[in-house]
């Protein structure tokens, strides 16, 4: 078993998010799935806020609602329209043409959402090895620990990564 | 579990830490234990603005009243700080915590606009109030100017950990939240300083409400003492159309608001003034 150390889907700059398992994440999740995200973005605003949707490709389905291969639309929060910016310190930044593991919840209106902001994304790097999950870029979240109380977690993702396979079997017997 | 952050912050922390960071208008910091490295640095370009709270949303155990003062004291935490000990010099902006307002955060262009201060009942309604998130504080910004426009925090009522003023066991300090935001309101983004304010992790009850060295700095380098801006009183009590409200009144404060709003500035600006002679005293 690979736990001992236990990679928390990272936490959120201005942003104050409890800093859950990777096991967790994935079960409040509707879907988890290996994604591309495309370079085609439209910020608009919705009432006094600015989002951001991303179109991104569904390469593989690790768990839950999905299939592949297919086309999401990835809503985030925050973006620029015109001269106006507006950040959401924490929020997921999906960049084209970079694979992730993404934790998206159920569509609404057509739209899917990360969950647990930046937490829910994973980095893919490529390696001779294939392809492996790097942890959550805890990009502007200000971790607090999470309170729910915890069989030590069974999903790691170590600082040097992990293998995208390996990776994926874990998170699915956690599932179970 | 506080191990556990503490041993992954302790495997992810770079071995010469770079002080205070600021916050860019690329809005990523793909690290928190290092400053953004794109994007132009966002900053007031007003010499001070105003936070008002929005009551209407309560959190269980913590009055109103409470809630003002827990915000008050994070406020004052930074209007407190002094840049130089010797010239007891102060930045050149200040938070200001006027009367409460009706206001939503939100940013809406081409009108006044309010930074407001508030607990929210409803999370997991759209992409920025995710329920696992405490706290979030949302910039609008100038995105070719970086001028700060507008900065709204919100507090999440259903937080896994309750908000509590004494952050016992089980609870999440208020004011510890509190003071942080209020450092990404006025520009600061996570420091690699583990005791700082701006540090990214906190444990459960953890008390961090005072700016320490490293957020004075931050603070002191957005904000040099001798900025060539100040806080006009005149303009405090002003609506200003087209952008943010820099000190302003709301648009929706009542005459009995401006009343205290008034006097609260009045009562900045005397503090001011009062540091300021007593640097200049002190250099001369």
């Amino acid at each position: 078993m690979l736990a001992a150390l236990l990679s928390y889907a990272a936490a959120p700059r201005a942003t104050v998010l409890y800093a859950r398992p990777v096991e967790a994440l994935a079960r409040d999740a509707d879907a988890v799935v290996v994604a591309t995200p495309g370079a085609a973005r439209r910020a608009f605003w919705q009432g006094r806020r600015i989002f951001t949707d991303v179109t991104v490709s569904v390469d593989a389905v690790i768990a839950g609602h999905a299939t592949a291969p297919s086309e999401v639309t990835v809503r985030l929060p925050g973006g620029t329209v015109g001269e106006v910016g507006q950040s959401l310190a924490g929020a997921p930044s999906l960049e084209a043409g970079a694979p992730v593991v993404l934790f998206l919840s159920a569509p609404r209106g057509g739209v899917r959402s990360v969950l647990s902001l930046s937490a829910g994304v994973l980095p893919l790097s490529v390696t001779p090895a294939g392809l492996w999950v790097r942890p959550a870029r805890t990009e502007g979240l200000t971790l607090l620990p999470d309170p729910s109380p915890a069989a030590p977690p069974r999903v790691v993702v170590p600082p040097e990564g992990v293998g995208l396979a390996a990776f994926a079997a874990l998170l699915r017997e956690a599932l179970r | 579990m506080r191990f556990a952050l503490a041993l992954v912050a302790a495997l992810v922390a770079p071995a010469s830490a770079q002080a205070f960071c600021r916050t860019t208008t690329s809005a990523r910091q793909p690290d928190p234990t290092m400053c953004p490295d794109q994007g132009s640095p966002i900053a007031w370009t007003t010499g001070c603005t105003g936070l008002r709270i929005n009551p209407a949303v309560e959190a269980p155990g913590i009055s109103p009243a409470q809630f003002r003062v827990a915000v008050s004291e994070s406020v004052r935490a930074w209007q407190t700080v002094i840049c130089d000990a010797t010239t007891r010099a102060a930045p050149s902006f200040e938070l200001v915590l006027l009367s409460d307002t009706d206001d939503l955060a939100g940013y809406e262009a081409a009108q006044a606009n309010t930074n407001v201060v508030t607990f929210r009942a409803t999370w997991g309604d759209d992409e920025f109030h995710d329920p696992n998130a405490a706290a979030i504080t949302v910039v609008t910004f100038g995105s070719r100017t970086g001028s700060i426009l507008d900065a709204d925090t919100e507090f999440n009522l259903r937080a896994r950990y309750p908000f509590s003023l004494d952050g016992g066991p089980g609870t999440t300090d208020l004011r510890t939240v509190a003071t942080h935001e209020f450092g990404h309101t006025q520009g600061l983004a996570h420091s690699p300083d583990r005791s700082a304010v701006m540090w990214y992790t906190a444990g459960q009850g953890e008390r961090r409400r005072t700016p320490n060295a490293d957020d004075v700095a931050g603070l002191c380098a957005v904000y040099p003492p001798d900025r060539a801006v100040r806080c006009d009183p005149d303009l405090r009590a002003q609506t200003l159309m087209g952008g943010g409200v820099a000190c302003g009144a709301s648009r929706r404060a009542s005459p009995g608001a401006l009343i205290v709003t008034g006097a609260a500035l009045a009562l900045a600006a005397g503090l001011r003034a009062r540091r300021r002679f007593v640097a200049t005293s002190r250099r001369s």
